[in-house]
């Protein structure tokens, strides 16, 4: 009995001890995680970042119940570490969202730069294409000759000195016979020239060459060979002065004339060209 | 009435295990941080100076915790390795973050460099 007393003023005093060491002050994890805190919901983190600031608030709350549990100890500073930890993650992830939110938005940006490209190419290579069009159109310009249509072509449309067509000559080959194709009841009639230069009789038989050259591929582009002549009529009926390589090169050309419809040319050819070789047709 | 005769048993040996060193550092919580370390590391938190200083405050925790551990004071322990964890998370995600600004900034520049010098990816 006699050691009772100051046990129980020893016990009673203890909280007085405590509380004059300031253990029931929070500590200073406890402050800063705090402080952090609201700042995380002062900025618009919890708006990109719901779930973290949650986790942030979760964590601080448990820091506070070890504080309420055991102030000043290491189990309510270790809270309060986590708890600014988990705030800074949150802070950390929102601008993490910031930042896919704006790479989203300069992609968009390179999405549409593209597509503006792209369209302004794109209507480029249609005016370009209107273009071409409208040149080969010109190139393959039918006229008409009495009661004939004639379309001259010129320019490079074979080889040197050879019978070969050449890529352009294709071309506008093709719209011939797609032109004759649209009047299968005309006689065609391929007349090949050349300019002055050489011996005439080579030049009448490189002009046939040519003139069956162009029958030969008109066949394969689907005309018949039933409506097609072809003859070479050498440096016949010049259409410009054979003095100047201009000149030479507009003499040196084929004309295709399309006849009036159930007309052979037979009879058209015998008026103007009766000394020319002719290709028959090809009787099936 | 001897104090052996005041007190109940349970207490006793509740004593005597903490004199012996209480209770040991969790390695299943240890793994746990040590697989958080990696995790940062791989990500390249020790090429960024922010994302380094949270990946070397967690290796001086778990160290810490270690030592601990080792002195027998796993509880105490096992906080620093509550810590290494955070800690460690938090390197991680700053290099997440770092990265996504990176690729933010890369779009950026490849949209103001003209779009067309590059093919979209």
């Amino acid at each position: 009995m006699k050691n009772t007393l100051p046990r129980m003023i020893a016990l009673a005093g203890l909280p007085l001890l405590c509380a004059a060491c300031g253990a029931s002050d929070p500590s200073k994890e406890l402050l800063t995680a705090r402080d952090a805190n609201t700042k995380l919901l002062q900025s618009d983190a919890p708006q990109l970042n719901p779930a973290g600031a949650r986790d942030a608030q979760e964590a601080l709350a448990a820091a506070e119940e070890a504080h309420k549990d055991s102030a000043g100890s290491d189990k309510e500073k270790t809270a309060a570490y986590i708890a600014q930890r988990k705030t800074e993650i949150a802070v950390a992830q929102a601008e993490e969202t910031r930042a896919h939110q704006d790479r989203d938005k300069a992609d968009q940006a390179y999405q549409a730069q593209l597509e503006q490209q792209l369209n302004a190419s794109r209507q480029e290579l249609q005016q370009l294409q209107a273009a071409s069009e409208k040149a080969q159109k010109e190139q393959v310009a039918w006229r008409k000759k009495g009661e004939n249509l004639v379309v001259t072509l010129s320019g490079v449309l074979f080889d040197t000195g050879g019978s070969t067509l050449s890529p352009d000559a294709k071309k506008r080959l093709d719209v011939v016979a797609h032109a004759l194709k649209d009047n299968p009841t005309r006689a065609v009639t391929i007349s090949g020239y050349t300019d002055n230069k050489g011996r005439s009789e080579t030049n009448r038989t490189l002009s046939q060459k040519r003139a069956d050259s162009v029958k030969a591929y008109l066949e394969k582009q689907g005309v018949p060979a039933s409506r097609l002549y072809s003859e070479g009529k050498g440096d016949n009926n010049p259409v410009a002065s054979n003095d100047s390589e201009e000149g030479r090169a507009d003499n040196r050309r084929v004309e295709i004339t399309m006849h009036p419809p159930g007309e052979a040319p037979e009879r058209q050819l015998v008026k103007g060209t009766d000394s020319a070789p002719k290709s028959q047709p090809k009787s099936k | 009435m001897s104090a052996y005769q005041r007190f109940p048993m349970q207490i006793w040996l509740a004593l005597a295990i903490s004199a012996c060193g209480g209770a040991p550092l969790n390695q299943g919580k240890l793994a746990q941080a040590n697989t958080a370390l990696h995790a940062a590391e791989t990500l390249g938190a020790e090429q960024d100076p922010k994302a380094k200083q949270s990946l070397d405050s967690a290796r001086k925790e778990v160290a810490e915790a270690q030592r601990l551990g080792a002195d027998g004071d796993g509880e105490k322990g096992d906080l620093h390795l509550s810590r290494a964890l955070v800690d460690a998370d938090l390197a991680s995600q700053l290099m997440r973050t770092k990265q996504e600004e990176d690729k933010a900034h890369e779009a950026w520049a490849k949209s103001k460099s003209g779009g067309g010098a590059s093919s979209p990816q």
